[in-house]
Order: structure tokens, then C-alpha cells, then sequence
């Protein structure tokens, strides 16, 4: 799975409980499923910054 | 007949020639030859020929000669002929010359040159540089031709590459102009490293064309992948600066394949070579300057490029972030809204279904009545004798309805 399709499963998903299209008796699915999509996202998102870093550290000083 | 003794012929002589020519000036057009030049004594002495138009056998006959001196009055005719031609006080050379005719009965007829005319010389160099111009240009009509009077060239046309460190260096060895490119280059601010070989060899004076195109066939034969060639010539003596303006080097450097850079240190005109090149300049310093420049602007692209990069990355990485920690926020009160809304509902639901239940008639007062298990609401379903259940709020009685 892409970040993008995490972050876009993420939105959809916050989008479809906040619009109350979500039985009560499906909600810990979807809570379950969006905390997944959360961490994965952040967990991307900071091997990223963290390339970033990296790579900021290796560029040569001006 | 009686003979007359030589020395009386010869002052018969100087006197018809005094007659004629004493204290006389003339404008002479001739060429040198057998030059005699005393720089220490401060004289010269040449020969001036008068040589006629090519003939069709490709010789030019002597139609006349004579001996000329310069002597040290003015002597110095030399020095400004050539920093006003930028051309050697040489043999073969065209001048237009003021001499004076005189004749002694010891030393013979001679003309003694006292000025020459610099303007004639530089319109015959134009001339000539013009006429080999052309004939590149007409010979050569792939390599060499002329766009809004511009000379453009298959030299001129190559990729310039993006960083020009791989050199092949034409000089002459030890020569001013080899020394200040070098060091230019090697010395340079920014801690460039450049790779230079050496093809030397004489940049200037007879035969030099020759030299330098050699070089530069041994350059193309090393098939080594130099980004540029650079001609340096400067320092020293403007003069013998036509082996630049032969058609043999204006070709060789038109169509070489590799870039040419030239700086071969000529303050007067553009010779040929500087037209036909891919990048002319006036000085060896300058020609590393350029090439310094050139690989100063790429480092500066770079940076620049770099700078796009980091914000860029930068930018993306924050908007991301933003993105993330505001849906998790939003998923956190989302799901905590939705919760506390399925509470509400709950508790609203729980009051009516309180609201409705008949213990809280009963509490006031009230009494529901039922026969056999069924609630009676109406007075008509009753007759007198009835046996029914009346529930309170602390209980049920039995009642028997009267007549």
C-alpha cells in the first residue's frame, strides 16, 4: 500500500463515521482499520523526514 | 676616346643624381628582402625588390632592386612599425616606404628609408585576412559561412559541455602565455581541479601554423575525451601573429570536433582562428577565467537546483504532516462525537420509554382496570357484577362492579 492510499482510506474512512453512515455494530471495525491507516501513515511519514535528515546532512554546505 | 677614371664617373654620377633627387622625398612602394638589422648599432640595412604579379607559371620575377639602409636618426621606425601592425619588420613583407635617393662614389646607390607607412601595411593585412576569409567560407560551405555578417562555424556549433575540466593545452613551453594560464587555472578561488595536457609547441612565427594544427591532429588522434582545446599565445611580442590567419589553421579549427578556446593574446584585430573558434578571448588569463566562469556557473545551477530541491522536499514533507496530524485529530473527535451521539440517543430514548410507563399514572392516582388479563378502557365493556383488577401504585385490589 502506497501512503497515498493509506492517508486516502484514512480520510474516507474518518469522512464516512463523521457522516454517520456507520452502524454502531461496524464502528470498532472502522476504528480498528483507521488507527491502522494512522500509524502506517505516520510510520511512513517519518521514514521519510528522517531520509530527508539524511540526505540534507550529505548535500554540501553553500 | 679618351677614358675617364672611375672616381670621375662616379661624381659625375652623384651629381645627376643629387640633381635629381637631393633633399628630395619619396613615396616608394616595395617589398623587403635580406634584412640586416644592428638593434645594438641602431641601423639596418635591406634590400627592396620590386617583384611583378604572378605569372602563369606561378613565379614572380625581380623587375627591381635596390639596396636600402635605416639609419639611427631613424631608427626607431622599426619599433612603431610593428606596434602599429602588430607585423614583424620582416623579409617579404609589402611596405610603402618615404625614402631618399643618394648616391656615394664608395659605398654606391642606396635609399635610405625614413618612414613607413603603417596604414598601407594593416589595409594589405585586412585585405589579405578578408581574401582567406572568403575562401574558407566559399570552399567550405558546411564548415564555415556567414549569418548577419557573422561568421558562424561547425566549431562554434558544438555542445558547449556543462563543466569543461578535461583540457588539452596548446602552448608554447615556457612562454608567458603557457605560465599565466596555468596559473589562472590552478589558483583559481573556488578549488576547481582542472586536468590538463600538454601539447606544446612554437604558437608563433614562420611555420607555426603548421605546429599548431599538428598538435591538434595529435589530439584528435588520442580519441581521449578532453571537453575543450585551448590555443594560448601572449606575453610576449605582438608580432608574428599570421600563422593565425592562414586558411590552414582558420579550416583545421572550423572543423575540429572538440570545442576550441582561444587566447591567444592579440589586442589589434580578431585574426581568423578567433573567428573560426568555438570560444574566443583576448588573453591566456582571461581563457582560464572563462573556463573558470563557465564551471562556476554550472556549481551555480546546482546550488540553485539543490536549494529547489531541499524547499521542495521540505514543503511536501509539511504539508504531509499537516495532512496526517489533522485527520488523526479529526478521527479522534469524529469517533468520540459518534460515541457520545449513540449515548444521547440512548438516554433520550430511555426518558420516553420512562415517560410512558402507566406506574407513573398510577402514582397519581390512578387505577387500571382489568378482566382477565385484559386492560379495560372503556365503561360499555363492564356489567354489573363483574369481577376485576384494579392496579394501584402499591398494588392490585379485586373489585366486583356494583349495580
Amino acid at each position: 500500500m502506497t501512503y497515498q492510499d493509506a492517508y486516502d482510506q484514512l480520510v474516507a474512512t474518518v469522512d464516512e463515521i463523521e457522516n454517520d453512515q456507520v452502524p454502531l455494530d461496524e464502528l470498532p471495525a472502522k476504528i480498528r482499520l483507521a488507527t491502522e491507516l494512522i500509524a502506517f501513515c505516520q510510520e511512513r511519514l517519518r521514514a521519510v523526514e528522517a531520509d530527508y535528515q539524511t540526505a540534507l546532512e550529505r548535500m554540501p554546505k553553500r | 676616346m679618351t677614358p675617364i677614371s672611375l672616381a670621375d664617373l662616379a661624381y659625375t654620377l652623384e651629381s645627376v643624381i643629387d640633381t635629381a633627387f637631393g633633399g628630395k622625398a619619396v613615396w616608394v612602394v616595395a617589398e623587403t628582402s635580406d634584412i640586416k638589422n644592428y638593434p645594438d648599432r641602431q641601423y639596418c640595412f635591406l634590400t627592396l625588390v620590386e617583384r611583378e604579379a604572378d605569372n602563369a607559371s606561378g613565379k614572380r620575377e625581380t623587375v627591381a632592386k635596390l639596396e636600402a639602409a635605416i639609419w639611427r636618426k631613424n631608427y626607431r621606425i622599426i619599433r612603431e612599425f610593428e606596434t602599429a601592425t602588430g607585423q614583424a619588420f620582416a623579409r617579404n613583407i609589402q611596405l610603402l616606404l618615404q625614402v631618399s635617393v643618394a648616391y656615394n662614389p664608395v659605398y654606391g646607390l642606396r635609399l635610405e628609408i625614413l618612414r613607413i607607412d603603417p596604414s598601407y601595411t594593416l589595409g594589405n593585412l585586412e585585405k589579405e585576412r578578408q581574401g582567406v576569409l572568403d575562401q574558407l567560407a566559399e570552399n567550405y560551405p558546411d564548415l564555415i559561412w556567414v549569418e548577419d555578417g557573422q561568421y558562424i562555424t561547425a566549431n562554434q556549433l558544438l555542445p558547449r559541455p556543462a563543466v569543461m575540466q578535461r583540457l588539452a593545452l596548446i602552448a608554447a613551453p615556457g612562454s608567458d602565455g603557457w605560465r599565466d594560464f596555468r596559473h589562472e587555472l590552478t589558483n583559481n578561488g573556488f578549488g576547481y581541479q582542472f586536468e590538463i595536457d600538454e601539447y606544446l609547441t612554437q604558437v608563433q612565427g614562420q611555420g607555426a601554423e603548421r605546429a599548431i594544427v599538428g598538435q591538434l591532429t595529435r589530439i584528435q588522434a588520442s580519441e581521449h575525451p578532453y571537453d575543450a582545446v585551448v590555443i594560448v599565445r601572449g606575453g610576449g611580442s605582438q608580432l608574428d601573429f599570421g600563422s593565425f590567419d592562414t586558411e590552414i589553421m582558420g579550416l583545421t579549427v572550423a572543423a575540429f570536433p572538440l570545442p576550441i578556446l582561444a587566447g591567444i593574446g592579440h589586442e589589434r584585430n580578431v585574426s581568423i582562428t578567433d573567428l573560426m573558434c568555438h570560444q574566443s578571448v583576448k588573453t591566456p588569463t582571461k581563457a582560464a577565467a572563462f573556463l573558470i566562469d563557465h564551471n562556476r556557473q554550472f556549481e551555480t545551477n546546482c546550488l540553485r537546483l539543490q536549494d529547489r530541491l531541499v524547499s521542495a522536499a521540505r514543503n511536501t514533507l509539511l504539508e504531509a504532516r499537516e495532512d496526517v496530524d489533522r485527520e488523526t485529530d479529526r478521527f479522534r473527535f469524529i469517533t468520540q462525537t459518534y460515541l457520545r451521539d449513540r449515548h444521547t440517543e440512548l438516554a433520550e430514548l430511555s426518558v420516553t420509554v420512562r415517560h410512558l410507563d402507566p406506574i407513573n399514572v398510577l402514582q397519581r392516582g390512578y387505577a387500571l382496570l382489568s378482566r382477565n388479563g385484559r386492560v379495560m378502557t372503556r365503561a360499555s365493556q363492564l356489567l354489573p357484577g363483574d369481577d376485576v383488577l384494579a392496579q394501584l401504585a402499591d398494588g392490585t385490589v379485586s373489585l366486583t362492579v356494583g349495580g
